[in-house]
Protein backbone atom coordinates (compact mmCIF):
# COMPACT_ATOMS: atom_id res chain seq x y z
CA UNK A 1 0.00 0.00 0.00
CA UNK A 2 0.87 3.44 -1.04
CA UNK A 3 0.56 6.75 0.93
CA UNK A 4 0.55 10.18 -0.53
CA UNK A 5 0.03 13.19 2.15
CA UNK A 6 -1.26 16.51 1.37
CA UNK A 7 0.51 18.34 4.23
CA UNK A 8 0.44 22.43 3.86
CA UNK A 9 1.61 23.26 6.95
CA UNK A 10 5.24 21.75 6.52
CA UNK A 11 4.69 19.30 9.84
CA UNK A 12 6.76 15.23 9.43
CA UNK A 13 4.07 12.98 7.61
CA UNK A 14 5.18 9.46 6.95
CA UNK A 15 3.91 8.84 3.44
CA UNK A 16 5.55 7.09 0.45
CA UNK A 17 5.56 11.22 -0.66
CA UNK A 18 4.61 14.38 0.44
CA UNK A 19 2.82 17.54 -1.51
CA UNK A 20 2.02 20.83 -0.12
CA UNK A 21 -1.07 21.16 -2.39
CA UNK A 22 -2.82 18.36 -4.96
CA UNK A 23 -2.35 21.14 -7.59
CA UNK A 24 1.43 19.58 -7.72
CA UNK A 25 1.04 16.33 -8.09
CA UNK A 26 2.86 15.28 -11.36
CA UNK A 27 0.30 13.67 -13.39
CA UNK A 28 1.32 10.24 -13.40
CA UNK A 29 2.09 10.06 -9.32
CA UNK A 30 -0.36 7.52 -9.15
CA UNK A 31 0.73 5.12 -11.53
CA UNK A 32 4.31 5.75 -10.55
CA UNK A 33 3.66 5.08 -7.04
CA UNK A 34 1.80 1.57 -7.52
CA UNK A 35 4.44 0.41 -10.19
CA UNK A 36 6.91 1.00 -7.80
CA UNK A 37 8.73 3.98 -9.90
CA UNK A 38 9.49 7.18 -7.78
CA UNK A 39 7.53 10.21 -7.75
CA UNK A 40 8.82 13.50 -6.88
CA UNK A 41 7.26 15.57 -3.97
CA UNK A 42 7.06 18.94 -4.03
CA UNK B 1 -4.60 4.15 -14.56
CA UNK B 2 -5.28 0.35 -14.02
CA UNK B 3 -8.82 -0.76 -12.53
CA UNK B 4 -8.74 -3.26 -9.73
CA UNK B 5 -7.13 -0.30 -7.56
CA UNK B 6 -8.60 2.03 -4.73
CA UNK B 7 -7.61 5.38 -3.50
CA UNK B 8 -9.11 5.42 0.38
CA UNK B 9 -9.05 9.83 1.01
CA UNK B 10 -8.50 11.37 4.10
CA UNK B 11 -11.90 14.00 4.50
CA UNK B 12 -10.74 17.49 6.75
CA UNK B 13 -7.24 18.37 5.47
CA UNK B 14 -7.36 16.77 1.91
CA UNK B 15 -10.68 16.86 0.65
CA UNK B 16 -11.78 20.34 2.49
CA UNK B 17 -10.51 22.87 4.36
CA UNK B 18 -12.66 23.15 7.38
CA UNK B 19 -10.98 24.46 9.75
CA UNK B 20 -13.16 27.95 10.12
CA UNK B 21 -15.86 25.98 10.52
CA UNK B 22 -15.03 23.53 13.40
CA UNK B 23 -13.63 26.72 15.00
CA UNK B 24 -17.12 28.52 14.90
CA UNK B 25 -18.99 25.53 15.50
CA UNK B 26 -16.89 25.19 18.76
CA UNK B 27 -16.93 28.64 19.54
CA UNK B 28 -20.41 28.69 19.83
CA UNK B 29 -21.21 25.84 21.31
CA UNK B 30 -18.84 26.69 24.39
CA UNK B 31 -20.28 29.47 24.64
CA UNK B 32 -23.71 28.46 24.77
CA UNK B 33 -22.20 26.40 28.00
CA UNK B 34 -20.92 29.74 29.53
CA UNK B 35 -16.91 28.85 29.18
CA UNK B 36 -14.71 30.96 26.37
CA UNK B 37 -13.05 29.17 24.33
CA UNK B 38 -9.72 30.69 22.21
CA UNK B 39 -8.54 30.68 18.66
CA UNK B 40 -5.21 29.31 20.02
CA UNK B 41 -7.16 26.82 22.38
CA UNK B 42 -9.19 25.86 19.10
CA UNK B 43 -6.22 25.04 16.91
CA UNK B 44 -4.14 23.34 20.16
CA UNK B 45 -7.32 20.34 20.17
CA UNK B 46 -8.02 20.79 16.15
CA UNK B 47 -7.96 16.67 14.38
CA UNK B 48 -8.52 15.17 18.10
CA UNK B 49 -11.94 13.53 19.37
CA UNK B 50 -14.48 15.33 20.71
CA UNK B 51 -14.54 13.26 23.81
CA UNK B 52 -10.35 13.86 24.13
CA UNK B 53 -11.49 17.87 23.40
CA UNK B 54 -14.03 18.29 25.83
CA UNK B 55 -13.34 17.03 29.31
CA UNK B 56 -9.79 19.43 29.36
CA UNK B 57 -12.19 22.09 28.14
CA UNK B 58 -15.08 21.27 30.44
CA UNK B 59 -12.95 19.73 33.64
CA UNK B 60 -15.34 17.71 35.64
CA UNK B 61 -18.17 16.59 33.87
CA UNK B 62 -20.42 13.98 32.90
CA UNK B 63 -20.18 11.33 30.00
CA UNK B 64 -24.03 12.85 29.17
CA UNK B 65 -23.29 16.46 28.69
CA UNK B 66 -20.03 15.67 27.49
CA UNK B 67 -22.05 14.14 24.65
CA UNK B 68 -24.89 16.63 24.89
CA UNK B 69 -22.06 19.08 23.95
CA UNK B 70 -19.98 17.44 21.16
CA UNK B 71 -23.36 16.21 19.45
CA UNK B 72 -24.13 20.45 19.67
CA UNK B 73 -21.31 21.06 18.21
CA UNK B 74 -21.39 19.04 15.19
CA UNK B 75 -24.97 19.50 14.56
CA UNK B 76 -23.86 23.48 13.95
CA UNK B 77 -20.66 22.46 11.89
CA UNK B 78 -23.20 20.65 9.10
CA UNK B 79 -25.24 23.72 9.47
CA UNK B 80 -22.56 26.04 8.68
CA UNK B 81 -21.70 23.10 5.82
CA UNK B 82 -25.14 23.39 4.76
CA UNK B 83 -25.68 27.70 4.70
CA UNK B 84 -22.13 28.83 3.71
CA UNK B 85 -21.13 25.38 1.07
CA UNK B 86 -18.39 24.53 1.14
CA UNK B 87 -15.13 23.92 -1.16
CA UNK B 88 -12.79 21.67 -2.84
CA UNK B 89 -9.27 22.25 -1.76
CA UNK B 90 -7.20 23.16 -5.28
CA UNK B 91 -6.93 20.24 -7.08
CA UNK B 92 -9.49 17.81 -5.44
CA UNK B 93 -11.50 17.33 -8.64
CA UNK B 94 -9.13 16.41 -11.01
CA UNK B 95 -7.75 13.87 -8.75
CA UNK B 96 -11.36 12.75 -7.33
CA UNK B 97 -12.68 12.37 -10.83
CA UNK B 98 -9.47 10.68 -12.83
CA UNK B 99 -9.39 7.15 -10.56
CA UNK B 100 -13.39 7.46 -10.62
CA UNK B 101 -12.86 7.64 -14.74
CA UNK B 102 -10.48 4.76 -14.59
CA UNK B 103 -12.71 2.31 -12.85
CA UNK B 104 -10.96 2.68 -9.32
CA UNK B 105 -12.71 2.33 -5.75
CA UNK B 106 -12.80 5.58 -4.01
CA UNK B 107 -13.80 6.26 -0.43
CA UNK B 108 -13.53 8.32 2.39
CA UNK B 109 -11.50 7.06 5.55
CA UNK B 110 -12.63 9.49 8.08
CA UNK B 111 -13.21 9.18 11.93
CA UNK B 112 -15.47 12.19 11.57
CA UNK B 113 -19.61 11.11 12.14
CA UNK B 114 -21.08 9.73 8.95
CA UNK B 115 -23.61 12.56 9.66
CA UNK B 116 -20.76 15.24 8.43
CA UNK B 117 -19.32 13.36 5.76
CA UNK B 118 -22.62 13.01 4.02
CA UNK B 119 -23.06 16.68 4.84
CA UNK B 120 -19.82 17.82 2.92
CA UNK B 121 -20.44 15.20 0.00
CA UNK B 122 -23.69 17.10 -0.67
CA UNK B 123 -22.60 20.49 -0.38
CA UNK B 124 -19.42 19.32 -2.56
CA UNK B 125 -21.74 18.02 -5.11
CA UNK B 126 -24.39 20.59 -6.85
CA UNK B 127 -24.35 22.21 -9.11
CA UNK B 128 -21.30 21.87 -10.49
CA UNK B 129 -19.64 18.20 -9.96
CA UNK B 130 -20.83 15.00 -9.26
CA UNK B 131 -18.58 14.81 -5.92
CA UNK B 132 -20.60 12.13 -4.71
CA UNK B 133 -20.92 9.98 -7.12
CA UNK B 134 -17.53 9.58 -7.42
CA UNK B 135 -17.18 7.56 -3.67
CA UNK B 136 -18.18 4.22 -2.91
CA UNK B 137 -21.86 4.69 -0.94
CA UNK B 138 -21.38 3.83 2.55
CA UNK B 139 -17.68 3.17 2.32
CA UNK B 140 -17.10 5.16 5.23
CA UNK B 141 -15.01 5.26 8.50
CA UNK B 142 -17.13 6.17 11.40
CA UNK B 143 -16.69 7.70 14.63
CA UNK B 144 -17.48 4.40 16.26
CA UNK B 145 -13.56 3.72 15.55
CA UNK B 146 -11.64 4.57 17.77
CA UNK B 147 -8.85 5.26 15.85
CA UNK B 148 -8.32 6.78 12.00
CA UNK B 149 -5.88 4.23 11.25
CA UNK B 150 -7.75 1.35 12.24
CA UNK B 151 -10.61 1.72 9.34
CA UNK B 152 -8.33 1.64 6.47
CA UNK B 153 -7.85 -2.33 6.88
CA UNK B 154 -11.13 -2.85 7.14
CA UNK B 155 -12.02 -0.88 3.95
CA UNK B 156 -9.33 -2.77 2.21
CA UNK B 157 -10.00 -6.26 3.15
CA UNK B 158 -13.66 -5.48 3.13
CA UNK B 159 -13.46 -4.81 -0.69
CA UNK B 160 -10.25 -6.96 -1.04
CA UNK B 161 -8.62 -4.07 -2.93
CA UNK B 162 -5.73 -5.39 -5.03
CA UNK B 163 -3.62 -1.88 -4.33
CA UNK B 164 -4.39 1.43 -3.02
CA UNK B 165 -3.23 4.52 -2.55
CA UNK B 166 -3.58 6.59 0.64
CA UNK B 167 -4.15 10.27 1.54
CA UNK B 168 -3.09 11.45 4.72
CA UNK B 169 -3.08 14.79 7.02
CA UNK B 170 -0.59 15.08 9.77
CA UNK B 171 -2.80 13.22 12.39
CA UNK B 172 -3.11 9.82 10.55
CA UNK B 173 -0.59 7.15 10.94
CA UNK B 174 -0.42 4.92 7.98
CA UNK B 175 -0.15 0.35 8.69
CA UNK B 176 2.04 -0.70 6.60
CA UNK B 177 0.61 -3.15 4.04
CA UNK B 178 1.99 -6.01 5.46
CA UNK B 179 0.21 -5.33 8.76
CA UNK B 180 -2.91 -5.57 7.42
CA UNK B 181 -3.09 -9.23 7.64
Amino acid sequence: MKSVGVNRNGAHLPADVVFQSLELLDPNTFEMLLEGGPANAK
Amino acid sequence: MSAGRAVLWDMDGTLIDSEEFHWIAWRDTMANEGITITHKQFLSSFGQRNDSILPRWLGASTPERIERIANAKEEQYRELIRTNGISPLPGVVHWVRQPHAAGWLQAIASAAPRANIKAILQALSPPRTSFKAWFRPRMYATESLSLKCTCWPLLVSAYRLNDALLWKTPSLVLKERDALG
